[in-house]
């Protein structure tokens, strides 16, 4: 079912939006999750109070992309309980990934706001629209959804090593990128 | 820059950006390096000349049959191979536990349709290896004449690439030009109390277009042995959105452990925000695991631990804090490589990655 007859479904109010949702979007949605998450349970609560969510806000939104509108959902979600959760903070996929991006953007300032990490969406975006399709791909898949080194070699079919070896060029780039925008020293 | 604000800012990224690399698209064919060792011989190219042709399909034919063999003599996809990746193995130690079974491939039947066993996709559990911390568990699902199988998470709009052939098809065009349907399979193991599941994950390899292989690793919580398990096998075919569902059940026969002590902390206390209790070391032939009870004394200083590595212990497989079945919290790791003697030292780290301080651990 295609995205925008799903939405429809969910202007509808009916449940089947639900459904096609989760049989669409639902894979996606939970990998996002166990990424965070290393709990089951957890990944299952996420993935339902994702599917909740995006009950709730549609309508009145009318997203134009409904993979990315929910799994952006389900990451909020995921990360308001990572950052509650001590378990979580511990060995997980994305504290590996973001542990990589500390290292390459260092602290703005003594007292970090709200404000540097909008500024620094913004460099993001901005940066995102300069890098190839597959180099886009690469870094969007082990920053924002968390996978693992081998995961996204294995999709890409490459080997692991040629996955990090691409990932530290696109930090080196990143860090260059900010530089030259007076984002970083 | 804090993590938590670089979170936030990737939080910013649009969604454009998110949706273009939601699917691992058909620029990115999920092959890995061991799919193409074990896959290369479907390759699909079309030679120019009719002898070619034909001397190609007769070389295929021999080469699928050789790798037949090879892979039924060297079982390309037991636990042992499913599990090896360029940073891991199981241990020699663990062979002898390696359990093989052999109760015949049960087979999907519908409700309510004449189908018989031969037009339908079939499963069985090949092997299983089990620890108290661990359970593996190899799977194969059989398409028959029937169907083309992938993995759970593919779309029909995936290359062939993702189950070993090369080559830009699709796999839905794939399915239709050999006149088969496209199934997509996954594999779980089914969470009984005894099992103690809290994480579990899936690896996929096919042997042929319409046969799959899937590695299910969990890791448990639970101390009681493990015994009575069952494989939940799950299959979708494209287009439909029927899930049909498949239960392989199976016996586990743990391990036994070689060797388990008792290590008390001698400042329990010497971490802000957590009391550690005694760390259980257990030592079988996947490896070491260590086990804790932390009893969270300030919830803010416990957030700051972001991890703890060992002095004795190294290649263990992170499990981390984890809420055992008895609402309890406890810190695990698994399949350690090393020795523990009399001492345990565990040194903890905040998100900066400087050291809080460390727990030492003395025999009882």
């Amino acid at each position: 079912m295609k995205d925008h007859e799903i939405i429809d479904l969910f202007f509808e109010r009916s449940e089947q939006a639900i459904t096609e949702l989760i049989d669409k979007y639902g894979a996606a949605i939970k990998n996002v999750a166990s990424n965070i998450l290393k709990s089951v349970q957890d990944v299952e609560e996420c993935a339902n109070d994702t599917y909740l969510q995006v009950w709730n806000r549609i309508p009145p939104t009318r997203p134009k992309y409904l993979g990315a509108y929910s799994c952006r959902i389900a990451r909020n979600i995921c990360l308001n309980r990572y950052y509650s959760n001590t378990a979580e903070k511990r060995n997980s996929f994305y504290d590996a990934a973001l542990e990589e991006l500390e290292e390459t953007i260092p602290a703005l300032s003594t007292v970090e706001s709200e404000y540097d990490a909008k500024e620094l969406a913004r460099y993001l975006n901005q940066f995102l629209t300069k890098l190839s399709r597959d180099d886009r791909f690469l870094f969007l898949r082990r920053y924002w959804y968390g996978d693992g080194i081998r995961q996204i070699a294995q999709a890409m079919g490459i080997t692991p090593h040629t996955a990090s070896v691409r990932l530290f060029r696109l930090r080196q780039k990143l860090q260059s990128y900010l530089q030259s925008e007076g984002m970083i020293a | 820059m804090n993590r938590k604000l670089i979170s936030k800012a990737l939080g910013g990224i649009d969604d454009h950006f998110i949706a273009e690399s939601m699917v691992y698209r058909e620029a990115n064919p999920r092959r890995s390096p061991e799919r193409n060792r074990k896959m290369g011989k479907y390759e699909n190219r079309n030679a120019g000349h009719s002898h070619r042709r034909l001397f190609a399909l007769v070389l295929a034919a021999c080469l699928v049959f050789s790798l037949a063999i090879t892979a039924y003599a060297a079982n390309l996809f037991g636990i042992r191979e499913m599990f090896r990746t360029p940073y891991r193995e199981l241990p020699e130690a663990v062979e002898p536990y390696i359990q093989q079974h052999t109760e015949a491939a049960e087979s999907y039947i519908p409700q309510n349709t004449e189908a018989t066993r031969e037009e339908n996709w079939s499963a069985r559990v090949t092997e299983s290896l089990c620890d108290g911390t661990k359970i593996l568990v190899t799977v194969t699902i059989s398409g028959g004449d029937q169907y083309i199988v992938a993995p759970t998470d593919a779309m029909p709009s995936d290359t062939i690439g993702l189950i070993g052939l090369s080559g830009d098809q699709t796999l839905e065009s794939y399915a239709q030009s050999q006149g088969k349907n496209l199934l997509l399979v996954g594999a779980t193991l089914r969470r009984s109390e005894g099992l103690g599941i809290f994480v579990e994950s899936q690896k996929f390899e096919n042997s042929s277009p319409s046969e799959m292989h899937i590695l299910v690793e969990a890791d448990r919580t639970s101390s009681d042995p493990a015994e009575e398990a069952v494989c939940q096998v799950y299959a979708l075919e494209a287009g439909s959105e029927a899930v049909e569902r498949l239960e392989l059940p199976f016996t586990l026969e743990e391990a036994p452990k070689e060797e388990e002590s008792i290590l008390v902390p001698v400042t329990p206390d010497a971490i802000p925000g957590v009391t550690v209790g005694e760390a259980t070391v257990t030592e079988t032939p996947l490896g070491i695991s260590v086990r804790w009870m932390e009893t969270i004394t300030d919830q803010d200083a416990h957030y700051d631990i972001k991890k703890v590595e060992f002095d004795e212990l190294t290649d263990y497989d992170g499990g981390g804090l984890v809420q055992a079945d008895d609402g309890n919290w406890y810190f695990q790791i698994s399949m350690g490589k090393g020795e523990v003697t009399d001492t345990l030292t565990a040194h903890f780290y905040d998100w900066e990655n400087q050291p809080i301080g460390d727990i030492v651990f003395k025999k009882k």
